[in-house]
């Protein structure tokens, strides 16, 4: 294993180099999440307006994407329990039960945005649109990247390789999920 | 394989906290609690403080507690090392460094009062040392999208337009300010609904009184005057008096059988030339009178009528393009008016531009673009002094 460039197990700081290159891929992204919700938020205290516009998002759809995210993530730490066990067949599975949480999300996410837009509320509306669609595409932009991430782990996992970076996007994907549980009650509950 | 080292450090954190399981339905009890709380703030009418302590706590404060428990144990956060901790913390601290450095500019739609004024027993600012022109021109906008959206159904027009509001004002802020200002947004949004369907009659007849274009020019100038610090309330006075006013159409709307003739365009432009190459005299200017010009056109001091003229709002005096004419160089300069005729900009004209506007217009802009200002003579006088000695 020794001289790979990639993930492996490798340590100097006393956390393994790969799972360190994820928590700092994370710091950059609690930036770019963080310059966005604050961004958010101080328009939304400070602009009565936006609380009409908030009631017309679906919260259904956005619940339901909330509950199909946390089950994602269970299946994501289930499948790094199975890798810790060395059982890559189970690591698999639970790995493209997670996508297929991750392509659940991304359809009620298309089916909702299609009806917004025929309905007219698109990007161009007003500032709260804005923040909805920039917020809500960044994440989904997010999903997408770890469904693929967790797509070519999962094939390297089945034959028992490289077990450590089940964990590494199951941290990644934690995150996307983090993500939508603060952006869920800020464009859907708070009205 | 996994190393057999880290292996068994895993299975340490095994050790730790709940199962993952136990996890998942602590989450979805939270989940489902931060979907209620609200709702049941709704049902409940527990009225706007006890509803928004409920929404912020339920919705919010949940939130942070379902966070934690994914970063603590599915990330495992909890388990690792000190300084990665750090090392995240420190990132959400320029989150909070970002928030406080920006807010206190984002969420205020005016700065710190400059002039008070008494009104019917109350103080009200009368000029803000700086207002937020892009949260003025989004009020604009909010109700150019609501006229356009009720386009055709304007009986209607008072009603969605309340609905709207009322929700908006669901989750009341306690602070009396937001409070004020919400309502005060509210009057002035219906006033300007009714002088978008002055009248009906003249809407149907007049593609300018079309909602979306008299928001679009309701914005621009609500935009020019706050550049003149014309405080936010002013400024929606002003575009309401200024909408009601009835609008020609422009000459390429409809076919005009008087509008000028290509020749006679050819010909102003012969005369424009002779013009040009005559001598110019300069105005004589007279220096109190130009200070006190100076001061009303810049709104350091209030006309007779009480109102700060939002002149350079719309016009520069440095030759930069605004929405009207810049005036550097106004007197003297040579003007070609709508009906083909061309003339040197004089005295008359300046006055005849202020009291009717739409008298003698210059072809380049559009009739009803100039605002109704009142001043008296005497300030007119005094202006005139000002913008002639603009050279």
């Amino acid at each position: 294993m020794q001289g790979k460039p990639i993930a492996t197990n490798r340590q100097v700081t006393g956390v393994p180099t790969g799972k360190l290159a994820i928590w700092w891929l994370l710091a950059s992204e609690i930036v770019i999440f963080g310059g966005i919700l604050a961004a958010y938020i101080m328009h939304r205290i400070g602009h009565v307006e936006f609380g009409g516009y908030a009631a017309h998002t679906n919260v259904w759809a956005g619940g339901i994407n909330t509950f199909v995210l946390l089950s994602s993530s269970l299946c994501a730490v289930l499948a790094h329990q199975a890798a810790e066990k060395g059982d890559g067949k189970k690591a698999f599975k639970l790995l493209w039960m997670t996508i297929a949480g991750g392509g659940i999300f991304l359809v009620i996410k298309s089916l909702e945005w299609t009806y917004e837009i025929t309905h007219g509320l698109t990007l161009q509306s007003n500032p709260f649109w804005h923040f909805y669609y920039v917020a809500a595409g960044v994440h989904a932009s997010h999903v997408i990247a770890g469904m693929i991430a967790m797509a070519v782990v999962s094939f390297r996992a089945k034959k028992n390789e490289e077990l450590q970076r089940v964990e590494l996007v199951g941290i990644y994907w934690h995150f996307v999920d983090i993500v939508w549980i603060f952006l869920f009650p800020l464009l859907y509950i708070a009205k | 394989m996994a190393n057999p080292e880290n292996h068994a450090e895993h299975d340490d954190h095994g050790h730790h906290g709940p199962g993952y399981w136990k996890v998942y339905w602590i989450l979805l009890v939270l989940f489902i609690i931060s979907v209620m709380g609200p709702e049941m703030a709704k049902w409940l009418d527990m009225g706007p403080t006890m509803a928004k302590i409920t929404v912020l706590s339920t919705a919010f404060g949940i939130a942070f507690v379902k966070a934690y428990y994914v970063i603590a144990y599915f990330m495992h956060l909890k388990f690792e090392l000190k300084f990665v901790q750090y090392m995240l913390a420190t990132t959400i601290v320029f989150m909070l460094l970002f928030f406080s450095a920006v807010a206190p500019d984002v969420m205020r739609h005016d700065g710190a009062c400059q002039r008070w004024a008494e009104e019917e027993g109350q103080k009200v600012c009368k000029l803000y040392n700086w207002t937020n022109s892009a949260a003025a021109a989004e009020v604009v906008h909010k109700l150019g999208v609501q006229a356009g959206n009720a386009d055709a159904k304007s009986a209607k027009l008072d009603s969605s337009q309340s609905d709207e509001w009322s929700s908006a004002g669901g989750w009341k802020s306690p602070s009396t300010s937001i409070a004020v200002r919400n309502k005060m947004i509210q009057e002035k949004s219906k006033g300007m609904h009714k002088s978008y369907w002055y009248d009906k009659q003249q809407y149907a007849t007049n593609r300018l009184k079309e909602p979306a274009v008299l928001a679009l020019k309701g914005k621009h100038m609500i935009a020019g005057l706050q550049r003149n610090y014309i405080p936010i309330e002013d400024a929606m006075k002003l575009v309401v008096a200024d909408q009601a006013k009835p609008m020609m159409l422009p000459s390429s709307d409809v076919f005009d059988p008087s509008a000028p003739t290509a020749e006679a365009w050819a010909k102003a432009r012969v005369k424009a030339a002779e013009l040009l190459s005559q001598p110019v005299k300069n105005a004589e200017i007279d220096a109190t009178l130009l200070a006190k010009g100076k001061d009303l056109f810049h709104g350091k001091t209030m006309a007779a009528s009480g109102q700060a003229l939002p002149c350079q709002g719309c016009h520069s005096v440095d030759g930069a393009k605004y929405s009207g004419p810049t005036l550097k160089g106004f007197y003297g300069r040579i003007t070609t008016f709508k009906d083909a005729t061309v003339a040197r900009n004089d005295k008359a004209y300046f006055v005849s531009s202020i009291k009717n506007p739409d008298a003698q217009r210059s072809k380049d802009y559009p009739d009803g673009g100039m605002l109704n200002v009142q001043v008296t003579d005497g300030e007119i006088e005094a202006l005139f002094h000002y913008i002639a000695s603009l050279r």
